[in-house]
């Protein structure tokens, strides 16, 4: 063993995984509100793509962490 | 600026409006899946009662060994020394679903059980039947109708009684199945699309592969149909709806082993054959219409209707001759005491015997629709103003299902959803009333106190704001999230829905419909506490009434929660302690617990196709211990399981259920006699009771060493001390009683032991024993 | 069961005879053996303490300790340690490298096992030595089955003098049993029964290899479970949890029941009837352990408890059923650990510290996983005693590429093994967030579908009439949507005036006003000009053609609702500049604000049937 073996913990302290899970969803669900409001307020002629990607994007962000930290908050280490 | 803001929002909001139902629609899903999970939170993650063990067992079964084991398994472990066939005997739709389900997640890496997926199938596929729900009634009523529908179907006791986490049985996706092919007939039926009547054949295909009720699907809208002709409703939309339907569907359902043949040959699918024969004459006679002059018109009507009269004659006939010359009419048992209720209760023990094939009683109607059944007449009416095609359907539908849930109380599940699409749209309409005579009336309230001139557009913000004071309202109750967003959908919807039709003759319309603003105001808060009402009574009935395992029971007691397992205690013990092949005889009902359970080869289950097998079985039951022991030696049997209730006062025991093993084992065999184990017409396990029923088996086994526990015997169910309190066994052995004496396993003592020295002689030739064998074989009842 | 006794003497006594035979190995001599044998629970623990001399002129280096094979095939665990020194407190430190050796010229029915000595012996020196080994599965019952009401019997065997291959000077045996009630045992000389305790010896100036077999018989009743096999799993997530899963297979290893079960009886007098059953076991878990659960492959196992304080947390565990003799079960104990406890890292490696073996008390045959991230590297073990070991690869939750997983078999493993290892391996902190790309990919390949799906054409036939009514319909709504804009735009420049016109009644700014009205006119205009172009197109459209009216209304009303709006502008404006505030003027721009409210309110109207569109 070599001098100081020094623990590892996470990088998110796991008291935090409720809300951050829950802040993240919050504002994944609201990223992709606009998304489809957008996608459906929109018509073919004048949708922009770049748009469209970026805010998926961000969702799908958003999303994930928060669906990450849910998994981690109800007990499913991954 | 509040102008300009309305005005742009007037773009948005007609996809804010979807975007926002969107939303509601995953939280009614959110709903529906977690109101079911109380079963989990308040036991365990495990499989419930006794049909979905078996369910559960074939799952387990495909998964392992795929999907063409699954088609050809011949089960060894069921029905000793029988068998089952079981791929050609069972409904594949909830396996396949469940077993899809599993491959699809852990071929993503998502490692959860075969147990866990079975738990959450019924979860899951509520979800899926609310939305169903609100697309069907979105068809028939609009938006706001189809999400009051879908948010009542998430949480009607009535279904969540069979699908509750755990609960993992066929009827858990046959009712998404059913409902989501009415709706593809009604999508059908309102688009005239040749691609939903495609959808639409295989959805009724799914439904077809889950459950025996798809024979409801195939005479309900065959029904339909015919209402429609005959109220001159005929289109050639009706025809693409209906003609695809039955050739496509039959021909999909003749593929599901189980219905096969039958698709064509009983008489539950030939009202959909007549009507299908009727639609064509009936869209020739239009198309000849179309093509020929009124005169002409008539002369080749009275040529059809003699030729036409003729053929049906014919096909009558041979209609009625195929149909005479099968046993029953061409009806099974189960559809002929649904069209007769006495039918079952006069020739077949078997089915009377199951509670759930019971009529209902009227409570039962409360407890599992609640208030739903005081809001269906006022859906029923309101589907009569207009009277469309898809709504003349629904009205069907509910009147249809609630005649059969009158007569059998497990089809109360199919007047859940109609129940459910009707209140949608009578609470949906109502609100939608309410809030337009507030709408209409604000501003006005409003201008009296406002000096600022002319802002009509005001009004709208005003009426938000007036909404916002209606959901406060209804935020009475904080636990139901839900009914908050019930009024505002409506609101959103009454914003949108007369804007969509609008123009501006109807703005005055719509005054006229105007009631008076305190009322409609009582009338919104009157509305959102029969809501509350019924979210209230839905979450009890969740929680408390339908989230029990039934294998595992608890009891309150004044030191805490009192945890009841002897069920699980005897499996495993059977499971870990007994040899792979020995044979556990018990009655029926838990034959599928335990080879699901136990992994053992039982003599009945609870698919109860052999009555001889099962009336042997109840023979044994009822007989004296050495007629007993020689019946189960004849079959096999190692092991002998009873459940008893007597010592913790458990209800649903074997000697509460012994006298229609009586019957059933009577039935076959004429030498058990309902008479002698009823003293003066009564049933009864005391001093009283009759010998035969003292010295029967059941009793000796469910009794045996019982009055050791308390010095007298009594018995806490039947509550009264035991007739015959101390006796041994001579040909049975107790090898294993659970903590609660809630389940008691029993050995059949070796013949060795009875026929002192014959075991040499046994022994050394093979062949005496064989021929002694024989000849108790030929002692048996049953032979 | 007497002819089998005899065999064993015969077996022995022909054994000795061939043991004495055989050659001296060195001049060791041992000049005191203490032996302590403990036979209180059902694994038996020998422990002795030997003082070893050099009688020989050459130095010596190794140590032979002998065992019969029937006790070495059961041996589970043995070490050796030079209790050098003084106190003996450095005793388990100083453990001496143990290894099976067979020397030329024995016979099989021995096995040998040489320790190494801490330093060469030379002439006439000692050496103080502990010997421990632990023997499994050497309590035989007898007899071998019985009733529930019977108690246990065992029988153990072993020689009452130590079996060496060096001369023994002195030595003494004890035996310690669990309770004073003994059926027989051997009686040579100088044994007694004391208490609960079986004394043979002192024997002295005894050769090489003498062996006295002894034979025990006695009552055991504490539990024998035994788990015939025990997989533990010990997965770590570098989101902060170690989660350890151990599947037993338990036995009851004692002697099997025969007759049934009957609850009554052991309902009754529970500790008589059923005295050679067990209910319960303990789990000593790790502190801070959480999230702990106790099932089978039927669901919870609802009789546990669980106690938890700072140090320790310990869960009592109870199968379904009381456990007889023979009779088995299975369960699954799992719970979850503090990450920090137990990774580490040094040297940019991290590594898992956690101990080996069950933390249940008992015979096991172990089977060890340890699963690690994905993308774990360069992997290594280190344990303290022998062990099989491979790699496999695991998946689980949002994996692709699957999880390194290092197995670790031991056969026949005891309490004692149950010390620390450790798992070395490299891990990037990046590989932490593949899961939650694999989230965020998977949500983003839902979006793009979408947009996919929102932009793609999915007709059939791109030459159909409804097809390209369709497209000119889209071409309508666009247009649409463009007049309804510029509509807005209007509305919007109007309230703009009206708001000047209420900015002039507040301050008299003229000129403001004057500009405002300026700048609205050439917006007016402007947007007027864009109106044009889309009204050309509406009416030359089919589609539009019911909407055409609707618009053209619209655009009417909004033209008349602008001139109003002027006009009134002008009229205040004049007023204004005119200072003239006559009652007339009053009621006419009296009239034409009503007239504008209701035409503002066609307009509205208007506009609201047209955005449904």
């Amino acid at each position: 063993m070599a001098q100081a073996p020094k623990p590892i913990a996470s990088p998110v302290p796991e008291a935090w995984y409720p809300s951050m899970a829950a802040l993240m969803l919050v504002f994944g669900l609201v990223f992709t509100a606009s998304f489809f409001i957008y996608e459906a307020t929109s018509s073919r002629k004048n949708r922009s793509i770049a748009k469209e990607l970026t805010t998926g994007a961000l969702a799908s962000v958003f999303l994930g962490f928060g669906s990450l930290f849910l998994l981690l908050a109800t007990g499913v280490y991954v | 600026m509040a102008e300009m803001e309305n005005a742009k929002g007037s773009t948005l909001r007609y996809a804010c409006g979807n975007v926002l139902s969107f939303f509601i629609l995953i939280l009614i899903g959110v709903l529906a899946f977690s109101i079911r999970l109380f079963s989990v939170i308040k036991y365990e993650s495990v499989i419930h009662e006794f049909d979905p063990y078996f369910n559960y067992r074939v799952t387990q079964f495909l998964t392992k060994n795929g999907i063409y084991d699954f088609w050809n398994w011949f089960d060894d472990r069921t029905w000793y020394p029988l068998g089952r066939v079981i791929g050609g005997t069972v409904y594949p739709g909830l396996t396949l679903t469940a077993g899809s389900l599993w491959w699809l997640l852990n071929s993503l890496n998502i490692p959860l059980s075969v147990e866990t997926v079975c738990v959450f199938t019924a979860p899951i596929f509520s979800a899926y039947a609310a939305w169903a729900t609100y697309l069907l009634t979105k068809e028939v009523k609009g938006t706001g109708a189809g999400l009051t529908a879908a948010v009542l179907l998430a949480m009607v006791p009535s279904y969540i009684s069979r699908s509750v986490a755990g609960s993992y049985d066929n009827e858990a996706v046959a009712i998404f199945a059913l409902i989501f092919t009415f709706y593809l007939y009604i999508k059908t039926l309102n688009t005239g699309s040749l691609f939903y009547a495609t959808l639409n054949a295989l959805a009724y295909f799914y439904m077809v592969c889950s459950w025996g009720g798809y024979t409801f699907i195939i005479n309900l809208i065959p029904m339909h149909v015919l209402l429609c002709i005959v109220t001159g409703r005929y289109s050639s939309r009706l025809y693409i709806a209906y003609a695809p339907l039955v050739v496509l569907g039959t021909l999909l359902a003749a593929l599901v082993p189980v219905v096969g043949f039958n698709a064509v040959m009983t008489s539950e699918h030939f009202a959909s054959f007549l009507v299908f024969i009727i639609l064509h004459v009936v869209a020739l006679v239009y198309y000849i219409k179309g093509i020929l002059s009124p005169k002409m018109f008539k002369v080749a009507v009275t040529l059809v209707v003699a030729v036409g009269v003729v053929v049906c004659c014919a096909m009558m006939a041979v209609l009625v001759a195929l149909v005479a010359s099968s046993p029953t009419k061409g009806w099974s048992g189960r559809s002929l005491s649904l069209l007769d209720p006495t039918y079952a209760s006069k020739y077949i023990p078997i089915i009377a015997s199951v509670s759930e094939h019971q009529p209902p009683t009227w409570p039962s109607y409360f407890m599992d629709i609640n208030v739903l059944a005081f809001l269906v007449p006022a859906g029923i009416i309101s589907c009569f103003l207009p009277l469309s095609d898809a709504s003349s359907f629904v009205v069907l539908y509910i009147v249809t299902s609630v005649y059969f849930s009158g007569v059998m109380v497990r089809l109360m599940l199919v007047l859940a959803p109609a129940a459910c699409i009707m209140s949608g749209i009578a609470l949906s309409e109502a609100f939608s009333v309410f809030t337009r005579s507030i709408k209409f009336q604000m501003p006005k309230l409003l201008d009296d106190s406002d000096p600022v001139p002319g802002d009509i557009a005001s009004a709208n913000s005003v009426v938000q704001s007036n909404q916002a004071k209606v959901e406060k309202h209804s935020a009475v109750d904080k636990s139901e999230g839900t009914l908050k967003e019930r009024p505002q959908k409506k609101s959103k919807k009454k914003e949108k829905e007369p804007l969509e039709k609008a123009s501006i003759k109807s703005q005055i319309e719509k005054k006229l419909l105007v009631l008076p603003l305190e009322s409609s105001v009582l009338a919104i808060l009157l509305l959102v506490l029969l809501g509350a009402f019924y979210v209230v009574h839905c979450v009890w009935a969740a929680a408390e009434a339908y989230s029990a395992p039934s294998i595992v029971l608890t009891s309150h007691n004044h030191d805490g929660l009192h945890v009841f397992d002897d069920f699980r205690e005897a499996y495993a013990w059977l499971s870990h302690n007994t040899e792979v092949d020995d044979k556990v005889a018990s009655w029926w009902d838990y034959g599928y617990q335990t080879t699901a359970m136990a992994n053992r080869t039982v003599i009945v289950d609870n698919n109860t196709w052999n009555n001889t097998h099962i009336a042997t079985v109840g023979t044994a039951m009822s007989s004296p211990e050495k007629a007993a022991w020689e019946i189960f030696n004849s079959l096999d049997v190692k092991y002998v399981l009873v459940v008893f209730g007597g010592l913790v006062g458990y209800p649903s025991d074997d000697i509460n259920k012994f006298l229609w093993m009586v019957r059933i084992g009577g039935g076959v065999f004429p030498h058990i006699k309902e008479p002698d184990y009823l003293r003066d017409g009564q049933y009864r396990i005391d001093s009283q009771a009759t010998p035969t029923m003292l010295n029967c088996l059941m009793y000796k086994l469910s009794y045996y060493r019982f009055v050791e526990t308390d010095g007298k015997g009594f018995d806490r169910v039947r509550r009264t001390e035991i007739g015959k309190k101390y006796f041994k066994l001579s040909h049975f052995e107790e090898v294993f009683t659970t903590h609660h004496w809630m389940v008691r396993i029993y050995k059949l003592k070796p013949p060795k032991n009875r026929i002192r020295g014959k075991t040499k002689k046994s022994k050394s030739s093979p062949k005496t024993s064989a021929s002694k064998k024989d000849d108790r074989v030929k002692k048996n009842p049953w032979r | 069961m007497e002819t089998r006794f005899a065999l064993f003497f015969f077996f022995f006594f022909f054994l000795l005879i061939a043991l004495l035979s055989t050659p001296v190995f060195s001049d060791l001599v041992i000049t005191k053996v203490d032996r302590k044998i403990d036979l209180t629970s059902h694994i038996v623990r020998i422990s002795s303490s030997l003082k070893v001399e050099n009688a020989g002129p050459d130095v010596v280096s190794q140590l032979l300790l002998t065992f019969p094979e029937y006790q070495a095939k059961k041996l589970a665990y043995l070490t050796a340690s030079s209790a050098e020194g003084k106190g003996k407190s450095k005793g388990s430190s100083a453990n001496l490298p143990v290894e099976v050796v067979q020397p030329e010229g024995v016979p099989p029915a021995l096995t040998f096992y040489s320790v190494s000595l801490p330093r060469g012996l030379g002439k006439g020196e000692s050496l103080n030595l502990d010997v421990f080994a632990v023997l499994t599965h050497s309590l035989q019952p007898f007899p071998e089955e019985i009733t529930q009401a019977d108690v246990q019997l065992v029988l153990f065997q072993d020689s009452a003098h130590y079996l060496s291959p060096y001369e023994v000077k002195a030595q003494v045996l004890s035996i310690k049993l669990p309770s004073p009630r003994v059926e027989s045992f051997t009686k040579i000389q100088n044994t007694k029964l004391v208490d609960s305790e079986i004394k043979y010896g002192p024997y002295e100036n005894l050769p090489a290899f003498s062996y006295s077999p002894i034979i025990v018989h006695y009552e055991n009743n504490r539990p024998f479970a035994v788990a015939t096999e025990l997989l533990r799993e010990i997965e770590i997530s570098h989101w902060g949890n170690v989660q350890i899963t151990e599947h037993y297979k338990l036995e009851h290893g004692g002697a099997r029941t025969k007759g049934g079960f009957s609850r009554i009886d052991y309902q009754a007098r529970p500790n008589v009837r059923g005295a050679s059953s067990f209910r319960r076991l303990i789990v000593k878990l790790p502190p801070r352990a959480h999230s702990v659960y106790y099932r089978d492959e039927i669901g919870n196992v609802s009789t546990s408890h669980l106690w938890a304080d700072s140090r320790k947390t310990e869960l009592e565990i109870e199968p379904r059923y009381p456990m007889f003799g023979g009779w088995k079960t299975f369960f699954t104990v799992g719970y979850g650990l503090p990450l920090h406890d137990y990774l580490f890292e040094s040297d940019g490696k991290r590594f898992l510290n956690v101990s080996f073996g069950s933390p249940i008390a008992e015979v096991v045959v172990d089977n060890l996983l340890v699963v690690l991230p994905e993308g774990s590297k360069d992997i290594s073990v280190s344990v303290p005693f022998s062990v099989k070991q491979w790699e496999e690869v695991k998946y689980s939750h949002l994996d692709i590429s699957g999880r390194p997983v290092v197995v670790l078999e031991k056969k026949n493993a005891v309490p004692e093994h149950n010390s620390h290892f450790q798992v070395y391996y490299k891990f990037n902190s990046f590989s932490m967030l593949r899961e939650p790309l694999m989230l965020i990919s998977g949500f983003f390949f839902l979006f793009v579908s979408c947009i996919i799906y929102m932009h793609a054409d999915l007709s059939i036939s791109k030459s159909s009439a409804s097809y390209l009514a369709k497209l000119q319909w889209y071409e309508v709504q666009a247009t649409v949507q463009k007049l309804h804009e510029i509509m807005v735009r209007c509305l919007t420049v109007h309230d703009k005036l009206e708001a000047s016109l209420r900015d002039l009644s507040r301050t008299g700014d003229v000129q403001a006003c004057k500009a405002m009205r300026k700048a609205a006119d050439s917006l007016l205009k402007d947007l007027s000009k864009d109106l044009k172009p889309l009204l050309v197109f509406l009416q030359s459209s089919l589609q539009a053609a019911q909407i055409y009216q609707k618009v053209e209304e619209l655009v009417v009303k909004e033209k008349e609702l602008q001139e109003k709006l002027m006009s009134k502008h002008t009229m205040v404006v004049d007023a204004y500049e005119k200072k003239s505030a006559g009652r007339e003027l009053e009621n006419r721009i009296a009239a034409l604000q009503q007239k504008l409210t209701t035409l503002r309110q066609e307009v509205d109207d208007l506009i609201d049937v047209i955005d449904e569109i």
